[in-house]
This record gives C-alpha cells, structure tokens and sequence, in this order.
C-alpha cells in the first residue's frame, strides 16, 4: 500500500509543498538527527507526499524514478523480487554495489524492518563530499530513510486499507497446438485437438490487500507512538505472494529544561513469503502446447499425471507449482536508544546505540513425482536457515560558536563502532518419502526423516567496523558555506597491513542571491565538493590464505577431506575507494514557488576488490583477492518543481521533471587482457558469451557479431568488420576480429515526470517514468525464435515481429537478438477524494481514492518489461540454481526466468479519528 | 539546580564509561574457513594436507594417460577399434609402439606426473613456509616434507621409466623452466633423493600410513628404481637392489595372501602385500573405473552396473595362452560366453557384426580377428583381475597396488639370478610366489630368462610392470600378434610436442 496514510496526515497542500521545498533547497544532516542543513554538497531529499503510489510492498519503490542520480529497477512484477538500487552509476564490481541505508540513523539497517507505510522521508547522500562521513561503507552513496516520528499535541488513531488487483500486462506469443506440430513438434495430444496455452495456465489475477493502524499521544515531555500493519500480497504467477505483519514503537521524551532528549524505539517485522517459482512462467512459454493440463496416460504416471517429456531444461510449468513448494518465513527486528545532553551552550553529547536482529527459514520442497529438481534425486528438500545480527554505537560531540555577529563555527567529533555477527546453514536431503507438499515445510523434521544423502553449506562470520570522524562547518552571513572533515576507518575485513583507511571531504557554496542581494531569488547557490569514499570487502576472509577440501585423503581407515590452499594471503588487500568531484547549483524562487537545481560529476573507483586468477607458481594457490579494477565515471543530475502552475481557491496544480544521466568507463579491468562475460547457457548456447570488458571501453556494450542479412537458403551473412575478407567467429577469442559493439546495457538518460492536481475535494497524482537509449539481449528471442534448428524443436517458438521464417542458421549472440529498450511508462496514477468533515467531530479526515500502476508503457522492446538490467545473474539450466552473486559488469540481457510483468488497479480508505 | 548538576555527573560518568568500551579491535577471526594459523595441529592435520599430492594418484585408475600407456604399449593389453569407437588411432599406435608426440594420452600421462611433481613441490614449499611463519617446527613439518621428497621420487621413478629423459623441477618457487636432462642424470637424482629421505620416512605400517609412502614403501621404490639401473644408466645393481628388497622382507610387516586374487576383491583395503597402494573409494576417492574400461556394452547386465561399458580394454590370445588351466592367474581375464546377473540368462549383443562367428550371444575370445580395421564387439578377453561389485556405479571401492610384496619378492629373485644363474635362493622365491597360484604346486626346477619374464607377466598383469620388464630382458621391440616390431629408440615415449613449444630447452627423445 500507498503512502495514503502519510499523504493523509499531510493533507494540506501548502504544508506539503512547504516541506518539499524546504528540503530541495539544502542539504541533508549528516549525522544521525542533528537537523544541521549544509548547502554544499550533492543530496537528493523526497518526502512523504511526493512517494509513488500503488500496491507497494518494498519501501525503496516509494522513491523509483523520483530522485535524480538514484536508479532503482526491478524487471518484472515478482511480490518477492528485490530492486537493485544505485547511486550515480557503479563504483564496485563484488563488493557492494548499493547505497549504504541508514534506517533512523542506524547504518546498515535492512529497509524490510518496515512497512513502506512508516516510511517519512529519503534523502539520498550523493556525491563523496557527502559520503565519505560513512567511511568504509560510503563509496555507492547513502540513503538516509527516516520513519514517521510525529510530535502530537492530543491523541489520534489513524486507519487505512487498500485492496489491489494484480493482472499480467503481457505475455509471449507462441505456436498453438497445431502450428507446434507443423513446425516439428511432437504431438502429446490424446486426441487431436488439445491446446494448451501454458502460459494461462501459471499466471492468475493476483489479489492483495494492506491495512494500517497507527496510534500517537503526546506523553510527559514529549511523545509515544505505535503501528501496525499487515499486508497480503499476490504476485501473477501462481503461488507467488507475501504476508507481512509488522510494527514500530517510537518515543521521544526531553529532561531538564530541553537540555537531555532521549528517543528510541522498537520495529519488527514478520514475513511469509511464497516463493514460489518465478521460472514457471519462461517453461510455460516454451512447454509443448499439445500437451494436456493433465493426463491418466499411464507413461505420466511416475510424474504424477502430469505430461513430461524428457527433455534438457524441459519441465511442465503447472507440475513445477503444483507439486513442489518454496516458501520461507523471514524476521527481524530493531531497537535504538538515542541520548543527546547539552552539556554547556553550544556544546551536545550525543549517543546512538542500536541492535538489529535477523532470522531466515526457508524450506524448499521438489516431490518425487516432480521432474524439476525431483525425479532424478527420488524427491529432494532444502532447508535454509540464516540469522544476524548487529550492534551498532556512535558518540559524538557537536560543538556550535559563533565568530563575532555573522559566523558560526560547528565542530563535531566522534567514535562509531557497529559489528555483524552471521551464522547460516543450508542444507539438502534427496531421497524423499511418504511427504506431501505442505508437510514437508515444517522445520527440520522432515529433513531428519529422508533416508538420502544429506549435504550442507554453513557459514558463520562476524564483521566489524570502528571509525573516529570529525568535522567542521562554517556559516558566515548565510553567503557562505565551507565544510571540511575526515573519518578514519577500519574493517576487520581488510588486510592486516591495510586495515585502517581515511576518508576526507571538502565541499564549499556560495548563495549569491544573498551576496547580491537578488530579491527575486530565495536562493542561487553555487556549490562545489570533493571527496574520498571507501568500501569494504563483500566478505571475510578475502585478505587470508583459505585452506579448502576438493577431495578426501585415507587416514587410519576413513576418508577425510584433504585440505588445500584455495586463495593466497594478500595482507595489503585494501578497501575500494571512490574520488568524486561534484559542482552543483541550486535555485529557488521565493516561497518555493519553483525551484531547481543541477550536479555535475566526476568520479574515479579505484582500488575495487576482484577475484583474479594467478599463476601457480609463485602463487600457492589459483585465486588471490586483490584491489585490481578502475572505473571512472561523469554525470549530470536536474530537477526541477514548479509548485505554481495552476494555484487558485479551487485548483492547484504542480509538477517536477527528474533528470540523471551517467556514463562510466573501465580503467583497469582487472585482468592481463581483455575478456568475455555472460554465458547465454544451454541448450545449445553454453560458449558464447555477452559482454567485452576491455580497458577503456564504456561499461555496459553488448559484443558479438553483425548479420547483414540471409543468404537465399536462410544462412546468416555476418559484417566482415575488421575488412580482412574472412568472417571470423569461431570462438570468443576472436573477439577483437569480426565482433563489434552490439548495444548497451546501460541507459543513456533516465526521467521522471511527476504531476500533482486539485480540485476542490478531488486530488489526482500522476507519475511517469522513461529509461532511454538502453538495449536488451532478448534471449528469449536468442534461443526459441530459431525456426529451423532441430535441437529446438521441442520447445515452442517464441513469436516477435522478428519472427523470420527463413532462417536457417543456428542460434548465436549477435546483434539480431539486441533490441532497443528505451521505454516511457505511466507508472502510477492515483484519483482521490477528501471528505469534508467538521471541526471538533470524532471523525477529523476521511479520503477514499482509485488508482493504477504500469497503466501503460511506450516501448519498441519485443520482451515483456524493458526495464533495464543493471546485473546479471547468470544463467540456469535444467534445474541448476544460480552459482555465484549476480555481476554488475555485465548489464543489458534479460534472462529466460524473468517474472511477467504485472498491471495493478487499486482502491484505498484512509480516515483518522 | 544542585539536581540538574548531580544528573549532569551522572550522565558524564555514563558517557564516559561508553567512551571506555570503545573499540579498535579489529582483528579477522574466520568462523568457516580454515586458515594455515589455526589448522596445522595434529597429525591427521598434515595428512589431510599432503593427501592433494597422493589425491593425484587417483588418476592411476582411469582411461586416457601415464597407467593406460604403460599397459597398451605393453604386449598384455590392447584395445582396438570396434565399429566407430576407439576410433582415435593413438591407443593402436601405442600397442605397435608407433606412439606421437602430439596424441592426447602422451600430453595426459606427461601432465598428471609433472601435476603431481608440481603438488609435491607446491606441499614442500608450503609446509617450508609454516616454519618460516612460526606456525609449526621444523621438527614436525620435516617427516612430511621428506615424504613428499618420496612421493616426488615415485613420480620422477616413472618419468624416468617412460620419457626417460626429462626435466627436472624441485623447487616450486623457480623461474626458469629447466631443460632435458639425461636419463641416467634422472636416476641418479632420484637415487639420491631416496638416500636422503628414506631415514626420515615413518616406519610404522598401519592404517594411518597406508596409501602413503612411508619407509617400505620408498624402499620398494629403491628396489624397482635398481631393478632397472642397467636399463636406464647401463650399469645394473642388482646388490643394491637385494639390499632394498631384503629391508621389506625382513621387516616381518608384509607377506603374501593366501589366495592370489584376494589381492583384488572389491574390499582389498589394507593387504598384507600391499606396500603402497593407491585406495580408491566409489564415492570418497574416485577414479578407477576398471570396469567401464573393459567389460562389453551388455555386460552393464552381469554387474547391475549404473551406466554402461565402454567395451575397450582387453588382452591378447599370445599372452593369455602364456597360462595354463591350473593356473588360479588365468581367472585374470574374462572370457567365454556371458550371462546376465541371475548367471543363466545369455548375455545378448543385439549389435554384433553378422558376421562374428560367435553370434548374438556375447562370447568373449582371446583372439581378436581385424585388429587394425575393427574388431569385433565380443572380441578379446577381458580384464577381470579386479573384482567387480554388483551395482557399482562409474568408481570402483577395489585398492590398486603400486608396490606389491609378490613383485618384491620376484625383484629379489631376479636380482639373484642376474648375479648368480643357478642360484637356488632365486628359485625358492619365484616358486614360493608361482606355487600359491597352483593348487597343487607347480615349482619351477630353474631359472631362465623366458620363465622368469613370464612368471612376472603372469603375477603382475595390468599392475603396470609389463612394459619395464619386457625392456629390462631385451624383448621389448620383438614382434608380437599385432605389434610388427620396433627399434629400441621405441622403449621411450615420445615427448608431448606442446612441451617443447613452451619451452624450447627440452629436446624430443630420439627417433620422434
């Protein structure tokens, strides 16, 4: 759900264009709460009002689009899918490569402690001037997300329900029954005229609602608050969802005269989430549509009725949901405790200690009877079983003076200390008997029970970091702004030689509309700031010689693992670091009747943590962790908000328009030479590969060869682009020969384009979204259109406008399968009407709306969501699972298991007592 | 105002109590990983450490490399083509000791010895560095670097057997990649590697050394290593080679079993005859596949095996009429007509030639009609050393003798009767090993070349000495069923052209 309850709370219009523009026009506090705006630095501020709306179970979909420089994509409609968010771009190929959240000051906080109800502001910490206050964690920007912490004068209880339909927004066009037969499939009809369409057959209307409740009274010396909210969503695919209870507790009090303030408070969160199988979907579109939905054919028996040939990565799509089951149950929760004293004017001591706590249960289930991961292993079970948890404390000291009348002077200095203990253990048990579906989801016992071959993964890890900061800040006459300081870092992560790292910032602006006195102008700052973010390594141990077992050795009568050394020691293994330089301008006509502002950057990641292969000997062992990538980066980022378009008694009528735009290139790629990534996998396409990553090439192309055409018998004829009269395109070593850029994974410009209306009682929110200049791989495309390949004769034919019948080639990455992807998308609207209720009633706000998300898109793209792909995760055949984290350098293929994309319409209430 | 000021202290003293706790300990402790720091403690330890280097010796059982080439180039096995498999010309060349520098299974066999020299060598180096780091003393790190110097030895042993002359890399860090040395400057290294080490080997023979080269086991190596000293430096030393062999014998730890073929059961873990063994498991220790190698496509029937034959190894008719009936080593091979698991169903070929005299009915004979243009599916006897578990999958549980007490005790009684012709000492060993093959005994009444070769081929079949001993008595290049003969520059393999591409200062043996 919506942030209706928020956009309630701050229903009148001006309060909430005030609040906007307030937080346009400067800069974000940088530690924790201290309300100290700096207007020198690059930070993006969204507000409760201006969040997108619809059917919203992740928070971070709230600002999709709304902020420049902050990219946040997800292809597909999955209710458990994840967004992968960016900053300006990439800084960092395995480490990580998303901002840094900062819940209610807590780093590191995971955003799925809270409803997207709770949610109150983003502001989005950009470039390093302004990161490199988080040190080790700051290189891919930060995201500070405050929740509501309202100051009530009485007591009020607020509600809010909404219910949302889910519909599929498209689906592959593909050979019916006969038309599949024609073209070489084989016929599993009983009779002659079954047609299946598979791809009804897994996808559903998926029906979701969400309920709020939210208390708040003001107690002692300040405030008590509470929420609760559950939410049950349904994704299109059939067994896909998510049930979600949650609350938060807040309260903040102050003591002697204002002078100690404490706040704190307490959030968790319960989900159950049904998994489900995503992929059902890519094998529903290429299963055999002769097949009937069931059959009592004795040769299906072993699969439990349901039709199966057995073929390579071939799986009935509606067997895959029905017999097998993949849910988990994740929570967590969240407590903070935060102490400001003001020891002698001008001089606070604050401390922030929090805790935050994370248990996963996820159990998966694959039926004897199931061909997909079931059959060939007699039935098989997975159990995973995760928690974390994290201490985090920060004392500082803020020291304000003023020099002489016009100057002020704020110092700041402080410790920070936060450790992540994780322990997890992945367990899978094949053999499985006398189970059914749902029973063999309850906890262990089930897996204590198969008779079969048990094997596990475990894992167990603390990491730890502690910084010491300072900072100054000069104000003089409000014309003038500098900001110097420095954190110094550590991470137990990093080689033992390396283990402490500094990361300075300084930023400065200047607000001529004050210096030349421009009474026409709120605001005219020019800011400029440089600084040194930092990363830590993705996991421990990187910097350490790892002994692994590859085999086992005989000893005294049983076998044991034999222990090798599988990674060198690199005690340098230092932290990744990111310089950025960022000049920026900001206006703003009095009483925030337009403002806009614009951010040009230029950045270098040097020093990114890469897996390299090395030569034994010297080396002990293959791989050596080592600071081995450069990425460089340049950008620019506007924004503008009219809030005055329309604005009478009766209307009012705004807009913004969002702007970002990047470019980065490789530096180093961290090998000797040049190299492929990204296996399109089987069948068929096991060896091509993707994408080139070459030193001083842009990130993102897409290389292969060029078809100029076919030949009269349907051959390809490929560009001969290196004009050396052969075509060469026998292998991926000849990369550099008759193979050229084929496209790009990464966008040229992104846009938003926000309208709010009123009229009267009637209020009507309407955002678009576009990507642009991006391409995809279609590699649903790439494998199933190929009409004359025998080896793909069972599975059925994809059909775009591409479709060419006389192809007579076989399947190969090649700039056919690359196609546009720019797309402009109205990606929600919301209608509603506001009650008029009296003044001193019970009831004190009352508001019913409509609205829609994914109503339409503009796209020439031929798949089903032209989103762009910011990291690949690899491919999966047959059942396999994905084998290593998904890999950022490679961006622009959407994959075959991709989740169909989803169109909502919804209805909301929202009243408050 | 007097309360506003206790709180104050209060309050200061709690900030400063946190001020306290404040932490810089940044220290990395691994949960679930191993490092070098906290894993070298016990002795299991260590040998979980040095097993990579015998981990290498899995591939002594399988199809492609150093143990098939020792067999096929020998005139006990063979495998010939039969119909479009084992197309690849390289094992025929190998039988007719006609083998290339560029065929696959001379890359292969060259890899995996250097691949285990280079594990020996990288396991030196590291276990070296434990001392350096003050992880462990030297005390304790050195046996394990000795028996790796052992383990080095072996495979430089069997360099020094097939490509004879080669280079020679001990020290893991080195630059240079060093050239061809001369065969008898490879004996001698070797020689005096194993006068360093063999004081410092463990002489305990027990499970915890078992499959490792403990102090007999590099005595075995000593003794096979002087066996052959005329061969690969032209000076023999059969004295020094009695003198190895007498060190095993008189150590009471090793005899010969009952019964010959107990040697081989699927269980054979831990025979007294054995010195040194590589032990295999179906699932802990892949990498014999026996079974796959020889035995028919139909045969999957007979052992309820999980995937099908491959229909390739098998022996020859002259060598296996070098038994007769009596001899319990006849069982060696397989042949006749086949059955199915339930030992009464006949075994069936639905694909056999039309004109394959013995029919459908898979029958296997020692002789092999078309050799060289494509046998028959059925045809040649196949290897049934090794027992063969029903049910087995890819991978066998059965042990593979490197160094067996029989070989030991007919290495003795060759070295005696090298020196002395008629020396009786020599003909109570080779009968105390042949009688136990014959029920009731069957004693030689003397010695000669021909009986005494033949004794051995008979003992050691397919335990890769054929080769070594047909060279040793001179016969090597003689014709026999399918190998037209060869000049005696044959006896070495050719060494892997893409050797010599890498690296210019090793030279071709000659004649290739």
């Amino acid at each position: 759900m919506k942030n209706s309850l928020l956009f309630f709370f701050f229903l009148s219009w001006g309060f909430l264009r005030g609040l906007l523009a307030q937080q346009t026009s400067a800069g974000a506090p940088a530690f924790g709460d201290s309300a100290q705006f700096s207007a020198t630095s690059a930070v993006g501020r969204l507000a409760a009002g201006y969040f997108n709306r619809g059917n919203i179970t992740d928070p971070v979909l709230l600002a999709q689009g709304k902020i420049a420089g902050l990219s946040i994509t997800r292809p597909g409609s999955d209710p458990n899918g994840r967004f992968v968010t960016r900053v300006r771009g990439l800084s960092s190929r395995t480490s990580n490569t998303e901002p840094l959240i900062v819940l209610n000051g807590v780093p590191g906080a995971s955003l799925y402690l809270i409803d997207p109800d709770d949610v109150v502001s983003f502001t989005v910490l950009k470039d390093a001037s302004a990161t490199a206050m988080y040190g080790m964690r700051g290189a891919s920007g930060v995201i500070l997300v405050e929740t509501r912490k309202d100051r009530p004068d009485r007591l009020y209880v607020e509600y809010g329900a909404q219910l949302a339909i889910d519909k599929n927004a498209g689906q592959y066009k593909v050979n019916n029954a006969a038309e599949f037969i024609q073209a070489g499939g084989q016929d599993l009809s009983p009779n002659t005229n079954t047609d299946t369409d598979w791809q009804d057959a897994v996808l559903r209307s998926g029906i979701s609602q969400a309920h709020h409740l939210r208390f708040g009274a003001p107690v002692g010396r300040g405030a008590v608050q509470a929420a609760l909210h559950y939410r049950d969503a349904n994704g299109i695919v059939r067994e896909t969802g998510l049930q979600q209870f949650s609350g938060q507790l807040s309260f903040h009090q102050s003591f002697w005269k204002n002078r100690l303030r404490l706040s704190g408070g307490l959030m968790a969160t319960q989900r159950q989430a049904d998994y489900g199988f995503p992929e059902a979907f890519h094998y529903a579109a290429t299963f055999n549509p002769s097949a009937p939905l069931s059959s009592t054919d004795p040769q299906w028996a072993p699969f439990g009725g349901y039709v199966q040939p057995q073929l390579f990565d071939y799986f009935n799509p509606v067997a895959m949901i029905e017999q097998n089951a993949n849910r988990g149950q994740t929570d967590r929760w969240l407590g903070n405790l935060e102490a400001n004293l003001e020891l002698f004017r001008g001089f606070t001591l604050a401390t922030h200690v929090a805790q935050e706590h994370s248990h996963a249960f996820n159990g998966e289930y694959y039926a004897p009877e199931s061909n997909y991961r079931g059959y060939n292993q007699q039935g098989s079970l997975r159990r995973f079983d995760g928690k974390q948890t994290s201490r985090f404390w920060e004392t500082r000291g803020e020291y304000k003076l003023h020099l002489g009348a016009h100057t002020t002077l704020q110092l700041t200095g402080g410790y920070a200390w936060q450790q992540f203990d994780y322990e997890a253990a992945d367990t899978t048990a094949t053999g499985v008997f006398g189970l059914d579906k749902t029973s063999s989801l309850s906890e262990y016992e089930p897996l204590s029970l198969t008779p079969g071959y048990t094997q596990g993964g475990y894992s167990k890890g603390k990491n730890t970091l502690a910084a010491f900061f300072g900072r100054a800040q000069v104000n003089f006459r409000d014309r003038y702004f500098l900001e110097a300081g420095l954190r110094r870092e550590g991470s137990n992560r990093l080689g033992r030689n390396q283990r402490w790292g500094s990361f300075p910032f300084v930023s400065a602006g200047a607000d001529f509309s004050k210096i030349f006195a421009l009474k026409k102008l709120d605001h005219l700052t020019l800011r400029a700031g440089y600084g040194v973010a930092g990363q830590q390594p993705a996991a421990d141990g990187l910097s350490r010689q790892v002994l692994s077992s590859f085999y086992n050795v005989y000893y005294n009568g049983d076998f044991i693992p034999g222990y090798s050394p599988s990674t060198n020691e690199n005690p340098d293994l230092k932290w990744e670091q990111k310089r950025e330089f960022n000049i920026g301008l900001d206006v703003a006509l009095p009483g925030n009747k337009l403002t806009a502002s614009v951010d040009f950057f230029s950045n270098s990641s040097a020093d990114l943590i890469y897996r390299i292969q090395v030569p034994q000997p010297p080396n002990i062992a293959a791989v050596t962790y080592a600071n081995a990538i450069e990425l460089s980066g340049k950008g620019i980022e506007a924004s503008l908000q009219w809030n005055t378009i329309l604005k009478s008694e009766n209307t009012d009528w705004s807009a913004g328009i969002v702007f970002s735009r990047y470019t980065i290139e490789v530096d180093k790629n961290g090998a000797d030479a040049p190299y492929m990534v990204g296996y399109p996998g089987a069948p068929g396409m096991c060896c091509a590969q993707y994408a080139l990553i070459r030193d001083g090439d842009p990130l993102g192309q897409l290389w292969g060869p060029v078809r100029k055409g076919l030949n009269n018998t349907g051959m390809p004829i490929y560009e001969d682009i290196n004009r050396d009269g052969t075509v060469s395109l026998a292998s991926i070593d000849v990369y550099d020969q008759d193979q050229t850029r084929i496209g790009s994974g990464l966008p040229k410009f992104e846009l938003g384009f926000q309208n709010d209306l009123r009229w009267r009682s009637f209020d009507l929110n309407f955002f678009f979204r576009g990507t642009f200049g991006h391409d995809l791989m279609h590699e649903n495309r790439l494998f199933y259109e190929n009409p004359a390949s025998a080896m793909f004769t069972p599975y059925n034919r994809i059909q775009t406008k591409y479709f060419d019948p006389r192809y007579a080639g076989s399947n190969r990455v090649e700039n056919t399968y690359v196609e546009k992807a720019s797309f402009f998308r109205l990606d929600n609207l919301t209608l509603g009407y506001a009650f008029r209720v009296a003044k001193g009633k019970w009831l004190k706000k009352a508001r019913l709306y409509a609205g829609g998300q994914n109503l339409f898109t503009i796209t020439s793209y031929t798949g089903l969501d032209p989103e762009v792909r910011l990291a690949d995760p690899g491919n999966t055949d047959n059942g396999a699972r994905y084998s290593a984290p998904p890999d950022p350098f490679l961006t622009g293929i959407d994959r075959r298991p991709t989740y169909p994309l989803a169109r909502t319409f919804l209805l909301g209430v929202q009243v408050g007592f | 105002m007097q309360n506003i000021n206790k709180h104050f202290k209060s309050t200061l003293a709690l900030f400063g109590l946190l001020a306290t706790f404040g932490c810089t300990d940044l220290e990395e402790t691994l949960y679930d990983k191993k490092t070098p720091e906290d894993f070298f403690k016990t002795e299991k330890d260590y040998v979980s450490a040095v097993g990579v280097a015998y981990a290498n010796l899995y591939g002594l059982g399988n199809h492609g490399g150093f143990f098939s080439l020792q067999e096929i180039s020998s005139d006990e096995v063979a495998i010939p083509l039969r119909g479009t498999d084992w197309g690849d010309q390289q094992w025929i060349d190998a039988h007719r000791h006609d083998m290339k520098p560029d065929q696959n299974g001379v890359g292969y066999a060259w890899n995996w010895l250097y691949g285990g020299i280079f594990q020996c060598n990288k396991l030196i180096h590291q276990l070296e560095h434990l001392v350096t780091n003050g992880v462990a003393t030297a005390a304790v790190v050195n046996p394990y670097i000795a028996e790796m110097r052992a383990l080095r030895a072996l495979y430089y042993y069997w360099l020094l057997d097939t490509f004879g002359n080669v280079p020679i890399v001990t020290d893991y860090l080195a630059e240079d990649n060093p050239g061809t040395i001369q065969r008898a400057d490879v004996f001698a290294f070797v020689e005096q590697e194993l006068n360093e080490v063999l004081p410092l080997l463990n002489k305990t023979v027990d499970a915890t050394t078992y499959g490792r080269m403990h102090y007999y086991a590099g005595q075995a190596l000593q003794a096979k290593l002087y066996l052959n000293a005329g061969v690969y430096t032209g000076t023999p030393r059969w004295a020094d080679c009695r003198a190895a062999c007498d060190e095993i014998i008189n150590s009471g730890y090793f005899a010969l079993k009952d019964k010959y073929r107990d040697n081989f059961i699927t269980d054979n873990q831990g025979s007294a005859e054995f010195i040194f063994a590589v032990p295999f498991d179906e699932t802990f220790a892949q990498g014999f596949n026996l079974h796959q190698m020889t035995l028919h496509y139909s045969a999957q029937a007979t052992y309820n095996l999980q995937q099908q034959p491959w229909n390739g190894y098998c022996s020859l008719q002259e060598f296996y009429n070098l038994h007769d009936d009596a001899d319990e080593r006849k069982k060696n091979f397989i042949t006749g007509p086949q059955f199915a698991a339930d030992g009464t169903t006949p075994l069936l070929d639905p694909l056999a030639e039309p004109n394959d005299p013995d029919g459908p009915q898979v029958n296997h004979t020692p002789e092999i009609e078309f050799f060289l243009s494509g046998a028959f599916r059925q045809a040649g006897a196949r290897i049934g050393k090794y027992e063969f578990k029903n049910g087995s999958g890819q991978n066998l549980n059965n042990d593979m003798p490197v160094f067996r007490y029989a070989d030991i005790l007919l290495t003795k009684a060759e070295a005696l009767w090298r020196e002395d012709n008629n020396s009786a000492q020599a003909l109570d060993l080779v009968n105390q090993v042949r009688n136990r093959a014959y029920e009731p005994d069957q004693p030689f009444n003397t010695l000669s070349a021909q009986n005494l070769l033949t004794e051995r081929g008979r003992e050691m079949f397919y335990e890769g000495t054929r080769r070594q001993d047909l060279i040793r008595f001179g016969v090597y290049g003689n014709p026999t069923e399918f190998m037209p003969g060869s000049e005696p520059c044959k006896e070495l393999w050719p060494i892997p052209r893409v050797q010599m591409n890498f690296t210019p200062n090793i030279i071709q043996n000659p004649c290739y």
